[in-house]
């Protein structure tokens, strides 16, 4: 391997290499540095509700299944038998007692300890200590707010020291009322042909796409059609100019430390800015504009809309409830899965809504979805062309030019959302992760970005 | 066994509603639909024996369509607008319909016409798709003719290998 980081991110120019979206080598550092250390979502909680339920999922390349056990408490291991290799679980999701090999029959519990071993003292004659062969254990997982993540590394900080200043924006996300979130029923899963990178850094800082990409969905009036009304309009509209000023969008930009970052819609007036969302909407965000207010503190009750990623792979869109992670599949082929998100306690109409409004926008055939698809794609296939990997990507918008924040609900943060300063970001935490610095020198680094450690809700 | 006339009747009529849909002609396929109808298709996920009941979401959960006549209504004007990118240039579709069965609906002029599924696109140079799976379609005579009251698909695969569904199934 000959992979030089400092070549592959310029920090100073904003500029990325293609190498990144397409080098099998490039790729291997990423699955020995990215996801062998960082927290990696696995299930919300409210999938895996009842002892016994599980979930099946990804982390990096790594087939994991995630238990409730009968002891209530939430496990994580490597689905892969410790006997001859097969995996041991074969369904997406489900509830069972144990797993049991399909090859030999080696069964273990809901916590991965080897229960069974068919034959046993006639053909081991003692010789087999269970104990040492069990599933192997993600040594780490710990929750926030519902969401239950995985860490390979022993070593790593603590999830809430990992996820640092997105908290301001999580808990936004997963914490507006006193009951928290649940996802609604089935997992959208989906190929596509694309670096799995393409799709984190647009998500949490690309408000230069939509009046482009999402060109059309803006005209037919998609707004409307998606909150499930009878005004979307049948003629198209034009769409916002492309040229000028961009009109005033009161707002900010967090880009953080270790990749991560969001960009947060503030509204003029909660009354104005949700006046187009239907019934029962638009009173659920009324009646619970107090709640959200007294738990998260005046600016939270402000926000319209937030994009946020989670280094790597996770990402949220408020505004379509949805949250999805980009597994990869190599270098050029990422599984997309997504859910959506609710209140729990919102009545069976508003999370209905809520759903209708998060598939219309943001699932395989939602109107904003299906266009970014092919971009992503066709990005990642000329990253692979002999002449064109030589020419690297355009990050720097507005370098240079931040307006950064004193006052901010986090320490970095920029007054505007008009800029690239999010993707850069996420591309100098990937180069810092990549290059495989230790947990120490990551936090100096933080710590050198982001100001002396800071709690989420400085404001509050 | 459905009286044979009414049977080419109803083939005729699938037959000719996926000539529409492969001839781009958006606009006259969605005139055989009712102002009422229903465009669904849940999501599957793989699960073992006795977990059936599971496999595939419930009208309340998830899933890729859950369209009425304005939704769909506005996913043809997106595509007519020229920037609707995963349908520029347009997708090239091939509908194939089979082993068509046809059993009672819920009202007098109703039918309920079951049939196996496969739809296949291609776009751009070498992109390709294809979609199987089964369709459960609500057909309700109306002034003399049919229309497409509901349309249920049933897909057969739990991770779908297309980058999007901006197509019609």
């Amino acid at each position: 391997m000959s992979v030089n980081v400092d070549e592959l991110v310029d920090r100073e120019r904003g500029l990325v290499s293609r190498r990144i979206l397409w080098d099998e080598d490039v790729y291997q550092l990423e699955l020995d540095h990215i996801f062998t250390r960082c927290w990696l979502f696995l299930v919300h909680q409210s999938q895996i509700s009842k002892p016994g339920q599980y979930f099946t999922t990804w982390m990096g390349d790594e087939p994991v299944i995630v238990t409730r056990g009968q002891d209530n408490r939430i496990y994580a291991m490597i689905n892969s038998c410790r006997h001859r290799g097969n995996r041991v679980c074969r369904a997406d999701a489900g509830q069972t007692g144990s797993f049991m090999c399909a090859y030999h029959g080696w069964t273990y519990g809901l916590d991965g300890s080897l229960i069974g071993v068919p034959g046993d003292e006639d053909r081991y004659q003692g010789d087999l200590d269970r104990s040492q062969w069990g599933l192997v254990r993600v040594p780490r997982v710990e929750s926030y707010k519902g969401l239950v993540f995985g860490n390979f590394d022993p070593t790593a900080p603590s999830l809430e020291e990992y996820l640092g200043q997105t908290r301001w924006a999580l808990d936004y996300i997963l914490d507006q009322r006193d009951g928290g979130t649940e996802a609604v029923g089935g997992v959208y899963k989906w190929l596509i042909n694309s670096n799995w990178k393409l799709g984190a850094d647009n998500i949490m800082g690309d408000n230069y796409h939509g009046a482009v990409t999402h060109r059309s969905a803006s005209m037919v009036g998609h707004m409307t059609m998606a909150r499930g009304e009878g005004n979307g309009r049948r003629r198209p509209q034009p769409a916002l100019p492309l040229e000028g000023k961009l009109p005033p969008r009161p707002g900010f930009t967090a880009p953080l430390a270790w990749g991560h970052g969001f960009m947060t819609d503030l509204q003029r007036s909660r009354e104005a800015d949700f006046a187009d969302y239907p019934e029962p909407l638009r009173g659920y965000y009324r009646d619970t504009q107090p709640e959200l207010e007294s738990r998260l503190g005046p600016v939270a009750a402000q926000v319209k809309k937030i994009n946020l990623t989670v280094f790597p792979n996770l990402c949220f869109n408020t505004s379509s409830n949805t949250m999805r992670v980009w597994h990869p599949r190599g270098p050029h082929k990422t599984e997309v899965w997504l859910w959506i998100v609710v209140d729990k306690d919102a009545p069976a109409e508003v999370k209905r809504r809520m759903r209708q409004v998060g598939q219309r926008h943001f699932s395989p055939a939602g109107l904003f979805e299906q266009d970014d698809m092919d971009n992503w794609e066709l990005s990642t296939r000329a990253a692979g062309g002999r002449i064109s990997r030589n020419y690297p990507l355009h990050y720097a918008m507005g370098l240079g030019h931040e307006d950064w924040a004193t006052d901010g609900v986090v320490t970095r943060q920029i007054n505007a959302i008009k800029d690239e300063s999010n993707q850069r970001a996420y591309y100098s935490g990937w180069a810092d992760f990549v290059s495989g610095a230790s947990w120490d020198e990551l936090r100096r680094r933080r710590e050198a970005w982001e100001g002396a450690p800071a709690l989420a809700g400085a404001t509050r | 066994m459905a009286d044979p006339q009414l049977r080419s009747e109803i083939e005729e009529f699938l037959y000719l509603e996926a000539e529409l849909l492969d001839d781009r002609r958006l606009d006259d396929w969605l005139d055989l639909w009712t102002e009422d109808c229903h465009y669904w298709m849940p999501i599957r996920s793989t699960r073992v024996r006795g977990d059936e009941e599971d496999e595939l979401t419930k009208e309340w959960e998830n899933s890729y369509f859950d369209d009425d006549k304005q939704v769909m209504r506005q996913r043809i004007a997106k595509v007519e607008t020229r920037f609707s990118w995963s349908e520029e240039p347009p997708s090239r579709t091939r509908h194939l319909l089979s082993n068509i069965r046809i059993r009672p609906g819920g009202g007098p002029d109703e039918l309920v016409v079951v049939c196996n599924f496969i739809v296949y696109r291609t776009r751009l140079s070498t992109d390709e798709d294809k979609w199987v799976g089964e369709r459960q379609d609500t057909l309700r005579r109306t002034d003399g003719s049919w229309k497409i009251a509901e349309r249920k698909l049933f897909l057969d695969e739990a991770v779908l290998k297309s980058k999007n569904l901006s197509v019609f199934l």
